[in-house]
């Protein structure tokens, strides 16, 4: 059997500011041990697309994210231990691998009296006085953080809500302002929960503040992706995985505001002197959901070898479109503002939905206005042993983008945190496969005179 | 009086005569899919050995997976049960048995001689001697044999994948690198041992530990889990049988609690015949 | 056809074997069948408009083959079973789909559903997470839109007098159901877990008088009849559902009698009545989020691990008092999530009142389910 040699399994990233993302990483990690040594409360956190984060973060406490803090433990090669652990708890292993990695971990933390245990990579995660899950995306996300209470005894868990309505009931007439009354209710709910809590009241000037700074932050951040529409593309998912992370954890930064600008700057210089991400580029695709962290240097590997630019990926871990500005006309309560945010977030491709006739629209609908906008030759479906809401829809979404655009699709199975089930050779094999099925599909197209 | 004790198992099939002072018989007979049925030879065979007549058992349960139809057994009790109870009548001071056989494993708790927990793995070949047997079979050598060549390693290679067909290929990968086959060995041992161990965990392991089943044959892989719950096991003399023989002892007890009038109706009613499985296919397979 | 009709359990037999048969003749008769995703969907707002609710179940007998191309292996294997029958036209007859945010599993497959099964009327239910004050508020909105949906299709509005009487209906039923389950107090009790079985899946596929009809034959002819159940160790069953006998025999074959069942066909959507409230969708909201105990609700966390177990599964200590239960079995259908993040909570619980726990993953296939036996005869054992 004839070995391939791979690449170094840390990916080269294309962008000089996606190489300094990695400050972003510590600075969260360092900020909570910080706040811990002083004393300051700390919350974990799901990620909550703005939704309860910046309310939380605005009322003094510190918030850890045990979803990143999974995948930090995967890419070191940690997680294992912690896998076990959760594995002799009685979780079954079939359970979200982020969620049995903090399980696991936690565990170890009240083995050893709530006190970080001195081994835990990357300084661990403090001790919390809330946890805060949230009900949008999957219901790992808050059972998760209901398991917990085996371990953090009283530390109290708050639900926060996310309304899934499907497409057409979205455009029942009112529904959708119920939707946003709904959320901002909670909303109100959580508030008077955290000032009980933590005994002090709520900053709304410091919480204005944050979400100027957010709002901000996530056009600039939406403005790269346009950039990415270029020919050939100026950037890969191999940056945005480290890019990423500014926008979904520290959106009210001003850091990560000047770290956009740096980011979008090299983008733009890079279109406008048609440099791209990756020398030859040949074909152009669409990866989802999330990537193996571990083997990142995979998309290298088929980078060069095919001329395959991942263009554009998981939807879920973008900014936003910028709203419409009717949308926040007249609003001047910030919470007001947050739930339409975090709203618009999993709304904001109905209409596109409604055109491709692809309900609903947190499915793939995204992904078909992207082949278009993108265009892409090709789908790489990542389904996630350990995550399935990431890969309930992603053999649809292959289906329509099938039928619906003539851009075809490649499956190869993976995970977030078990590294055995993503197989390099055998990917590399399906990819250079595959790269003879997306020479046909373009045929196709260019037969039905598709514009790409 | 005699009873009988008949284990018949995904591989072996095994047969404990008793009375009530001593074993009289014991037979461990390989029972591929082939032989599955002819269970009742495998029972011949030791009654001709204890010298006693098949009349004159007065208890017979049968055990193991293919406890469900057999035409001559008064009673079938599950394996988990009878190998508690062979343990505990060999070694008293046992609390965790960890039972590794050709198509499962499984760890027993026991306390004052009762079964209080226990737990299977599940629909998989990792952590059972089936996945040892590939593996063998993949490196070329003799199952009987892993266990002792992987004794010689010095340094155990590292096999990252519990699911078999990975595992095979990683064995394979490791071969064509030039690593020593004992390596790979001590390596497959490892990971085998480290999966069952997780598994028993879950039941929590307190000594004192046995290993019973196919698997404490191995002394590879007895060391290997000895490492992994960190102190010493105990394995019975002949670990085969005491599943076979925990049946024997319970059919003794339960011959205790029937009347002499039932006993010979159930004798004169017992025929010695072949055995049927539940799943079609192996009852039509001659 | 049979010409003499059968009653009582033999009918339930008959209705659970042949599912969709009782809906299909009354669709020849001209009533309107709504099928729906597991025990959320309120069926009251269905009777009221005189359409026939079905409750969409899978198919352990039917290995799963269209599905795989819709839906990844890591789903959970009911809901894939469930829509593999939908692709193999097992629910053509149906006029109205009903899907609803219950689970991830539930909701993704309902919504990928529509996609693939086309029906003349669909509606996606959302449903909160929570059971706060605004989220009940907001669920009777979403119950609202759910009635609306379904008056416009049919052309009928529903008046608050007719939602009231088949509120009361429901009612009626869920009593019955609690009379019949009171059956399997004695020991041994008196209906089998698998006749069980058969008769709630019935109450599943017919309309709510013929389901409350045949409860009353049922419970007549269960305390008339000599008892014909052996005595076994008496076992609750928690977690996901169960909606095959192949299931409930190897249970009961292995030494065990079933006699309450904490799943989404057993207490849960029966256990409690709706209020009888001046707006009907008040109660009815309440009903659906606060009462129906799938794990999939989020309750608010207690002040310690102890209470907040107790307020979560505190009806548990009841069920096992009530049944005089000696084990329990926490069944998890492979990839269910919402009672798989549970087990060792659960397991802890019980281990509070002194019961032990049985926890099988299983594959939702009877071609499966021998091999799991050894677990139960063994867990019969420990008990017994």
């Amino acid at each position: 059997m004839e070995k391939k040699e791979f690449k170094t399994k840390k990916s080269a990233k294309t962008l000089q500011t996606a190489r300094e993302a990695g400050y972003f990483g510590k600075k969260m990690l360092t900020s909570a041990l910080e706040a811990q040594k002083e004393g300051r409360p700390i919350g974990w956190s799901m990620v909550t697309w703005w939704e309860g984060d910046l309310i939380a973060k605005a009322m003094g406490m510190e918030l850890v994210y045990p979803e990143n803090y999974g995948a930090f433990c995967a890419a070191v090669r940690r997680a294992e231990p912690y896998l076990e652990i959760a594995d002799a708890e009685g979780y079954p292993n079939t359970l979200c691998g982020y969620a049995r990695n903090c399980i696991g971990y936690t565990k170890t933390l009240a083995d050893n009296n709530l006190e970080v245990p001195a081994d835990a990579p990357g300084g661990g995660l403090a001790k919390p006085v809330l946890l805060i899950s949230s009900g949008a995306a999957c219901d790992a996300r808050y059972k998760w953080f209901q398991a917990l209470g085996r371990y953090l005894n009283g530390v109290p868990v708050w639900t926060l809500e996310m309304p899934q309505t499907g497409l057409k009931e979205f455009y029942l007439p009112g529904n959708k302002e119920k939707n946003l009354a709904f959320i901002l209710e909670e909303l109100k709910e959580f508030v008077g929960f955290l000032e009980k809590l933590l005994g002090n009241k709520m900053d709304y000037d410091r919480l204005e503040e944050m979400l100027a700074q957010t709002l901000k932050t996530l056009r600039l951040a939406y403005e790269v992706d346009v950039l990415r529409k270029t020919v050939p593309s100026p950037m890969v998912s191999q940056d945005f995985w480290s890019v990423m992370i500014p926008h979904l954890y520290l959106p009210e930064d001003p850091e990560a505001y000047e770290f956009y600008q740096k980011v979008y700057d090299e983008v733009k210089t890079k279109v406008d002197n048609h440099i791209g991400a990756i020398p030859n580029e040949r074909y152009r695709m669409m990866f989802s959901e999330l990537p193996p962290w571990h083997s990142i240097g995979f998309f290298d590997d088929i980078a060069e070898k095919f001329g395959i630019a991942m263009v554009i990926e998981s939807w879920n871990y973008h900014a936003i479109k910028p709203m419409p500005a009717e949308e926040l006309e007249g609003v001047t309560d910030p919470l007001e503002v947050i739930a339409r945010l975090s709203y618009h977030k999993f709304t904001e491709d109905n209409d596109t939905a409604r055109r491709y006739d692809a309900s609903p629209g947190f499915f793939n609908a995204r992904y078909l206005q992207w082949a278009e906008d993108y265009r892409a030759d090709g789908f790489l479906a990542h389904p996630l042993m350990s995550c399935r809401p990431a890969t309930y829809t992603l053999l649809h979404t292959k289906n329509s983008l099938e039928e619906k655009l003539k851009v075809p699709g490649v499956v190869i199975d993976g995970d977030i945190i078990d590294l055995r089930v993503f197989n390099p050779d055998e990917a590399f094999s399906k990819m250079e496969a595959f790269v003879e099925t997306m020479d046909h599909y373009r045929e196709l197209r260019r037969k039905a005179e598709m514009a790409w | 009086m005699f009873f009988a004790g008949l284990d018949i198992g995904s591989t072996i099939t095994k047969v404990v005569i008793k009375n009530e002072k001593k074993i009289c018989a014991t037979v461990i007979k390989p029972t591929g899919a082939e032989h599955r049925r002819l269970a009742h030879k495998v029972m011949e065979d030791a009654l001709s050995k204890a010298g006693v007549p098949f009349e004159d058992v007065d208890y017979i349960i049968a055990t193991g997976y293919g406890r469900i139809n057999v035409p001559f057994a008064d009673r079938q009790v599950t394996e988990i049960t009878c190998h508690m109870r062979g343990v505990n009548w060999l070694f008293p001071a046992v609390k965790t048995i960890i039972d590794i056989g050709g198509q499962d494993s499984k760890g027993i708790k026991v306390e004052n001689g009762k079964l209080v927990n226990f737990i299977m793995n599940d629909k998989c070949a990792a952590g059972t001697g089936r996945f040892l047997e590939i593996i063998a079979g993949v490196l070329g050598v003799k199952l009987e044999e892993i266990g002792e060549l992987s004794l010689k390693s010095t340094r155990p290679s590292d096999i990252s994948n519990m699911c078999t067909v990975f595992a095979e290929q990683e064995a394979l990968l490791r071969l064509s690198e030039g690593t020593p086959v004992e390596d790979i060995l001590a390596g497959i041992h490892k990971a085998n041992a480290s999966r069952i161990h997780s598994m028993v965990k879950k039941i929590k392991i307190e000594p004192e530990v046995a290993i019973t089943g196919g698997g404490a044959k191995n002394r590879g892989l007895c060391k290997a889990l000895e490492e992994k719950v960190g102190f010493p096991v105990v394995v019975p003399p002949e670990p085969l049988i005491t599943g076979a023989l925990g049946a024997a002892l319970i059919a003794g007890e339960q011959i205790a609690k029937i009347d002499k009038e039932e006993l010979q109706e159930r004798q004169k009613k017992r025929r010695l015949e072949a055995v049927t499985f539940f799943d079609d296919e192996s009852t039509k397979a001659r | 056809m049979s010409g003499a009709k059968s009653t009582g359990l033999a009918r339930a037999a008959e209705l659970y074997s042949v599912r969709g048969q009782r809906a299909r003749e009354l669709k020849q008769e001209g009533k309107k069948i709504f099928g729906y995703f597991c025990c959320y969907p309120p069926i009251e707002i269905m009777t009221a408009l005189d359409i026939v609710p079905v409750r969409i179940l899978g198919n352990m007998d039917e290995p799963i083959t269209i599905a795989d191309g819709y839906l990844p292996p890591v789903m959970c294997v009911f809901c894939r079973s469930a829509f593999d029958i939908g692709m193999k036209k097992s629910y053509d007859y149906f006029d109205g789909f009903v899907g609803a945010h219950a689970c991830d599993g539930a909701e993704r497959t309902a919504l990928i559903w529509t996609n693939y099964i086309k029906t003349p009327c669909n509606f996606h239910l959302d449903i909160p997470h929570t059971a706060h004050n605004s989220a009940v508020d907001f669920f009777k909105q979403q119950i609202a839109y759910f009635q609306q949906a379904v008056e416009k299709f049919i052309g009928q509005k529903i008046s608050p007098e007719a939602l009231k009487d088949a509120v009361a209906r429901h009612n009626r039923q869920r009593a019955l159901v609690r009379d019949l389950y009171d059956l399997r107090k004695p020991d041994p009790p008196l209906i089998s877990g698998s006749e069980m079985l058969q008769v709630l899946i019935a109450l599943m596929c017919i309309p709510v008088e013929e389901g409350n009809v045949l409860l009353e034959e049922v419970i007549q002819e269960v305390r008339e009849r000599p008892n014909v159940q052996a005595k076994k160790s008496r076992l609750l069953i928690w977690g996901s559902l169960i909606d095959n006998t192949a299931f409930t025999d190897l249970i009961e074959s292995s030494g065990l009698n079933i006699v309450v069942e904490d799943t989404a066909i057993g207490t849960r959507p029966f256990w409690h009545d709706i209020e009888e409230t001046q707006d009907p969708l008040d109660g009815i909201a309440e009903h659906y989020l606060k009462e129906v105990l799938c794990p999939r609700t989020f309750r608010d966390s207690g002040p310690s691990y102890q209470e907040d177990s107790e307020m979560r599964f505190g009806y548990l200590k009841e069920f096992a008092k009530y049944w005089k239960v000696d084990g329990v079995f926490a069944n998890i259908i492979r990839n269910c999530d919402v009672h798989g993040y549970e087990v060792p909570v659960i397991k802890d619980y019980f281990a509070g009142l002194g019961l032990p726990v049985l926890v099988i993953e299983q594959d939702y296939s009877t071609a499966a389910l021998e091999t799991l036996r050894t677990r139960f005869q063994a867990f019969a054992e420990t008990i017994g």
